[in-house]
């Protein structure tokens, strides 16, 4: 059988360095960083005290108050950036077939939020459950995808992927794999998360997780720093749409990019620590490559997982070095959680729409807050410490790597 | 007397909602009851449980004042689907301090009929 092609025709982001597309990219072009004191909730007792929030969101701006009230900010983020992406590929709503547009979102926790204030008031009552009927609809992941086909009347494929960390470019290239099958015409893909709640922070700061450096917010995301010391919880969503190449090209789309492959591969060997000799990250990077049809060498820019722990970052590094050789130090390398936080299963979607601001404006998003070298990084990388750099990128590839040891690496090409 | 005012205010009731609480309990001087029962009559306010189920109804289903009115049927006039009006019983619950029992709730499909429920059960 003939696979087909698959690009994407539009973009939409809210994050903590920018709440639209075009606030993003600048956010990242210039090194913005989105870390500050924690809002939603109390947090004197609290170990970290910060995180990178979305600010200034208005759900009411995307769907109507009754309507808002039954989501849990996870989906109010995703129909935001669905939105915005939607708006942004010029999609003629109007004259698709429902039935050959379809949803893949991504999503680590979903409703965590919901979850947490429905047992607070369980807990807080005599025992009598007086839960709200909403409750379950709020908080399971999947029904980001369900409130995103309501919305719009796509009838197509419809589910969302759970893979921590890695969800979002696991729904991303799960939606890129249908495609390239014939499942389907259109699939609005990407990921939303809002974990920063009592349960988010206390959760990961249980783990030990989390940066702690609550003296200095912006500069606590520094990946590859020698003085990291955990990630910066982050929250929002990124939406891509992905479109069979012909039927874009037919409607005239604006292409903003083209997938050419992906690797999945599990580390199989621990719930949260990374395997030391990074051999599924490895493997993973090499499937997408194979998948690809490409050599290492072709590959200008990867962004990485790069999650400014202690251990994640070396591991990714030493992977990148084994797969690329010498070409690694051809390579720019960042990682863009400096700037955005770690969204969890929102990363990989707003990763690989950092990936397409690469590949369409020739510039490099930086690895932000890097202050000194560790020791253990080999220093003739080009970590693109601090400030964007200028460059031609034809080809870009993004990793994302979850808890429980999910590995996903997408590589995406520019339109021609 | 309070037997007096109970059926007298149970007969007002048939033509206005009247004020559930009453101003002035006085015990049988004939014009300050009468002033009371004119002061009744000339105060067409909502009683209190219709005040505050008519502000839930609008912050629930998202619907302007206007369309709450006691005829108005949940699901028909006001657009609410079958998890709003459980949702709707809830806030009642917690409002007013009370349990409403599923085969009660059942028949409470208007507004009218939330508010004669609650007038009815609410402890005064």
């Amino acid at each position: 059988m003939t696979f087909k092609r698959v690009v994407i025709t539009g973009a939409g982001a809210l994050t903590a360095i920018g709440n639209t597309l075009a606030e993003y990219w600048e956010g990242l072009k210039n090194g913005k960083s989105g870390a500050a004191p924690i809002t939603k909730f109390d947090t004197t007792k609290f170990k970290t005290k910060f995180a990178c929030e979305v600010k200034g969101f208005d759900p009411e701006k995307f769907v109507d108050g009754k309507e808002s009230r039954k989501m849990d900010p996870f989906t109010q983020y995703a129909m935001a950036a669905v939105d915005e992406a939607i708006k942004n590929a010029n999609l003629p709503l109007a004259d698709l077939d429902p039935d050959r547009v379809g949803v893949i979102w991504g999503s680590g926790i979903g409703g965590l939020l919901t979850f947490q204030e429905e047992m607070r008031s369980y807990a807080a009552g005599d025992g009598t459950p007086r839960f709200n009927p909403f409750f379950i609809p709020k908080m399971i992941p999947d029904l980001s995808a369900g409130h995103i086909s309501i919305k719009y009347g796509f009838r197509g494929p419809n589910y969302v992927t759970v893979s921590a960390c890695a969800s979002s470019t696991n729904a991303i290239y799960d939606a890129y794999t249908y495609l390239k099958l014939g499942k389907a015409d259109i699939i609005v893909s990407g990921g939303s998360e809002a974990a920063v709640c009592i349960a988010g922070v206390g959760g990961f700061n249980a783990l030990k997780a989390l940066s702690e450096r609550n003296d200095s917010p912006e500069t606590a995301s520094r990946p590859y720093d020698k003085d990291r010391d955990g990630f910066v919880l982050g929250e929002g969503a990124g939406a891509l749409i992905l479109e069979e190449y012909e039927h874009a090209k037919k409607r005239g789309a604006k292409i903003l990019g083209e997938i050419i492959g992906g690797g999945m591969t599990a580390d199989a060997y621990h719930i949260t620590a990374p395997h030391p000799e990074g051999a599924g990250i490895t493997k993973v990077m090499e499937h997408a490559l194979a998948e690809a049809g490409i050599k290492p060498e072709q590959v200008d820019y990867i962004n990485t997982h790069g999650t400014s722990t202690p251990l994640g970052d070396i591991g990714e590094i030493k992977a990148i070095q084994k797969v690329f050789g010498e070409h690694a130090y051809k390579l720019n390398i960042s990682s863009t959680k400096s700037m955005t936080g770690h969204l969890l299963g929102a990363a990989g979607a707003v990763e690989t729409i950092a990936c397409l601001l690469a590949l369409n404006e020739g510039i490099v998003p930086p690895t932000i807050n890097h202050f000194t070298d560790d020791p253990d990084l080999d220093p003739k990388l080009n970590l693109t410490f601090n400030k964007a750099q200028q460059r031609k990128v034809n080809i870009a590839l993004s990793n994302t790597f979850g808890f429980g040891g999910h590995n996903f690496s997408i590589i995406l090409k520019k339109a021609e | 007397m309070r037997n007096c005012r109970a059926i007298l205010t149970s007969f007002l009731s048939n033509f206005m909602i009247v004020d559930a609480k009453p101003k002035s309990l006085t015990i049988c001087p004939q014009i300050p009851f009468f002033a009371s029962f004119f002061e009744s009559l000339n105060h067409t306010i909502m009683s209190e449980i219709a005040q505050k189920v008519k502000q839930i109804i609008i912050d629930k289903l998202g619907v302007e004042e206007s369309e709450v009115t006691p005829e108005s049927i949940f699901t028909n006039v006001l657009g609410a689907d079958s998890l709003d009006t459980v949702e709707l019983i809830m806030e009642f619950e917690k409002e007013f301090n009370l349990s409403i029992p599923d085969d009660q709730a059942e028949n409470i499909a208007t507004v009218g009929q939330a508010i004669s429920y609650l007038e009815e059960n609410v402890k005064k």
